[in-house]
């Protein structure tokens, strides 16, 4: 099966669900549970926020990566996960593309602690969930 | 204490509460005889990540982070010198940290187990690092804890279950052979921690609850759920029992009765215990409950860094 672009008019930033980390690749990638859990995940990423707001800053961590969740953080990978990881593009004008991840599970899903405190701020989190979301609870 | 940071772990030795940051800072807090005597030590230590585990031995403090496992002499921590130790460069990150008698285990997805041997904690050096074989299955593996007792490594794993891992020793009494030797299948284990007395092994699930298993043969002896269907997320073994945080609260499992009961009906961020206290975070404070037969004491660590009574809680167990 080919990737599947997602074609987001007006976004400047387009995506592309791969398609090693489909529910139904044969292969030890992490994978999302349906696609649309895939595109949802980054729209809610791109757009900083739940309510598709277009005047959000994208949830956005220190080295430029995206990091995304549902509401209720909801499931979004096969394996349990709860958060969408969007590595930051080599070139600006590049497809991005996603998978599901533990946070903190190494140095490289580690999420800056500015990005943690705004969703704090924005009450998606609050502070007595860090603990388990840095050792890799469910929260 | 840090006022700017989240509080993300807890530990005590020797009367010393450790503290540790999102930020990478650690806070060390000098426990009192009493309640009204507390210290409070500036900053000693600081991680470029996180520590999210901390295990002490004679005087010397290990501690885990994304970056590495290292380790500090504590010998002169009343006099604000905490001496870092060089461990080896091959003990890579690592998000979990547990010893036995003679070993800190390590666990991190890119080299799976590490061993150092702590038989001289000062003198501590790597052993090596073992790959568990499911991690050629799974991938990265998300290892929610670790647990070692007598020759076994148990790994609680995300969505798999607990793995368990054998260890013997060659004739330099190093550790040598790990050898996987079954699997306990859980839905999605948060945490496990051994009884340090009875061969017994507790796990916490998020769909199965608590369960509590044989850690000899393997077999799941009870499962219960927790009150109100609270989200497990961590255990500690505590004067025999267990102690267990939800997402919504912390719970006394008494082991005789078999019966869970609420302890903080409060959400609880991270916890610890040490002789009968019990150490716990909530909306940024640390806050102590003091085990005893009549009454629970309670203190509050206010943000202007000095600690005021603040409430005398009658929370029996």
């Amino acid at each position: 099966m080919p990737d599947i672009p997602y074609n987001r008019p007006g976004r400047r930033r387009q995506y592309l669900s791969i398609t090693k980390h489909f529910f139904n690749a044969v292969n030890s990638y992490s994978k999302w549970v349906n696609v649309n859990i895939d595109r949802n995940t980054f729209d809610y990423a791109d757009y900083g926020g739940h309510t598709l707001s277009p005047h959000a800053v994208a949830w956005i961590d220190d080295a430029g990566n995206l990091w995304g969740f549902m509401p209720n953080f909801t499931v979004v990978g096969t394996q349990k996960e709860q958060f969408g990881f969007f590595p930051k593009t080599i070139n600006e004008t590049d497809e991005w593309h996603g998978y599901p991840v533990f946070p903190f599970i190494t140095k490289r899903y580690n999420i800056s602690e500015s990005l943690i405190k705004r969703w704090i701020s924005e009450r998606y989190l609050d502070v007595d969930d860090i603990p388990s979301l840095v050792n890799k609870k469910k929260i | 204490m840090n006022e700017d940071s989240i509080i993300v772990f807890l530990y005590v030795y020797k009367f010393h509460l450790f503290v540790s940051y999102l930020n990478g800072e650690i806070s060390i807090i000098q426990l009192p005889y009493s309640p009204d005597k507390i210290s409070i030590f500036p900053s000693l230590i600081r991680t470029s990540n996180v520590a999210t585990e901390f295990q002490a031995r004679s005087d010397v403090l290990f501690a885990c982070s994304s970056e590495r496992i290292f380790s500090h002499d504590l010998t002169n921590i009343n006099q604000l010198i905490i001496e870092d130790f060089h461990l080896s460069n091959e003990v890579p990150e690592c998000s979990q940290l547990v010893m036995d008698e003679k070993n800190l285990f390590g666990f991190s997805s890119k080299k799976g187990i590490s061993t150092i041997n702590i038989n001289n904690p000062r003198n501590s050096y790597f052993v090596k690092n073992y790959i568990p074989k499911i991690a050629e299955r799974l991938g990265d593996l998300p290892v929610s804890n670790l647990d070692a007792k007598k020759g076994d490594v148990f790994m609680s794993i995300r969505n798999f279950g607990i793995t368990k891992i054998k260890y013997k020793y060659n004739h330099f009494n190093d550790l040598e052979v790990l050898n996987e030797i079954s699997n306990i299948r859980l839905e999605d284990p948060q945490d496990i921690k051994s009884h340090p007395k009875k061969d017994l092994l507790f796990a916490l699930d998020s769909e199965e609850g608590f369960a509590i298993i044989n850690s000899v043969s393997d077999k799941i002896l009870s499962k219960l759920k927790l009150p109100e269907n609270d989200l497990g997320q961590e255990l500690r073994v505590f004067r025999g029992d267990i102690l267990i945080k939800g997402k919504f609260g912390l719970y006394h499992f008494n082991l005789i009765n078999q019966t869970i009961y609420p302890l903080v009906k409060k959400k609880v961020g991270t916890f610890t215990t040490y002789l009968d206290l019990i150490f716990y975070t909530n909306e940024g404070k640390i806050n102590i409950l003091k085990y005893g037969s009549v009454a629970h004491t309670e203190i509050s660590y206010y943000e202007n860094n000095l600690p005021k009574f603040n409430s005398i809680a009658s929370l029996n167990f």
